[in-house]
């Protein structure tokens, strides 16, 4: 057991930290000449990526390209069903054609016009 | 020889990222000046090795130029953004070394200009603090390097750690108590004995 009065009070506490805080005022010079050569070597590379701005990712317009993808595929998916749904000739050709000669293709040529149909209330 | 710090421009440290991404050399020189001397104390109360913390202060700054093309002001500060990567760093070499003892290293030369008795204490109260420092757990030692030693505010330091503010005061407080604890018994071996 530690008798009290060898205790370390808050205020001791501090004066330690306080010590531990004025080490930090200097930086060694040849760790900064190594840090600074990083730098040196880094800046060509950084210097010449393309701006963050001028790319689709990060800039402000192309945000807004992105943003668009979804509705405009949507729309246009909803467009071409109303069209194949409006005119029952194309849903008839579209279902019977034979696009690819395999169970894919068959499922294909089959489900999509069927799904254009039913989003365009054929 | 060290080099006396020195902010050395009123930019902030948004500003000279910014700089330093359009290839502005000296914007690199203010950041080096400005966040190396911080990220070096820390990486040494945190590792208790001088080399080692170099090499992390190296590597936190390293990343930081490859960082700077696409940092995004306002969205964080970078002296916390350098903590937070330091602090990792920091925890992967330890546990890389989990079971190494830690080496018995001499303080830097140049604590200031106090006369060599109170030098020699200071170097004392150094060993006995990185002693105390190296048997709290990772994230209480992480506290109490930031709040006491670093001065941070809870804020910052919760963004920095991840947590939140109580839990960063509660981590701070346990690891202050229990650095008191484990110097129990030093005070007179500190100087702390005339009252």
């Amino acid at each position: 057991m530690v008798e009290s009065d060898d205790m370390l009070t808050d205020s001791d506490l501090d004066g330690i930290f306080a010590v531990a805080r004025r080490q930090r005022a200097d930086l060694p010079t040849d760790l900064r000449a190594r840090i600074l050569a990083d730098a040196d070597r880094v800046l060509p590379v950084v210097r010449h990526r393309p701006d963050p701005s001028t790319v689709l990712r990060g800039g402000g317009w192309a945000r807004w390209l992105e943003r668009l993808v979804w509705p405009t595929g949507l729309g246009l998916a909803s467009a071409a069903g109303l069209a194949v749904g409006q005119s029952p000739a194309l849903f008839e050709r579209l279902l019977t054609a034979g696009v690819f000669e395999s169970t894919l293709g068959y499922d294909v040529t089959y489900h999509l016009p069927v799904l254009a149909g039913l989003l365009g209330g054929y | 020889m060290n080099v006396p710090f020195d902010a050395g421009s009123e930019d902030s440290d948004d500003r000279l990222m910014a700089r330093y991404a359009a290839g502005d050399r000296a914007a690199a020189r203010v950041l080096i000046d400005r966040l190396t001397p911080r990220v070096l104390a820390v990486a040494y109360r945190y590792l208790g090795d001088r080399a080692e913390a170099e090499d992390v202060a190296q590597e936190a700054m390293l990343r930081l130029w490859r960082l700077a093309p696409d940092w995004q002001p306002g969205r964080a500060r970078v002296s916390t953004w350098l903590y937070r990567v330091t602090l990792n760093l920091c925890t992967d070499r330890r546990r890389r070394r989990r079971d190494v003892p830690l080496p018995d290293e001499a303080e830097p030369e140049d604590l200031d200009q106090a006369a060599p008795l109170d030098r020699i204490q200071d170097r004392q109260r150094m060993a006995a603090l990185d002693a105390a420092l190296a048997d709290l757990p990772d994230r209480q030692r992480q506290a109490v390097i930031l709040r006491n030693i670093e001065g941070l505010a809870n804020p910052e330091i919760a963004e920095i750690m991840g947590l939140t503010v109580e839990a960063v005061e509660s981590l701070a407080a346990r690891g202050r108590r229990a650095l008191k604890g484990a110097l129990a018994g030093q005070r007179a071996a500190l100087g702390y004995d005339d009252g």
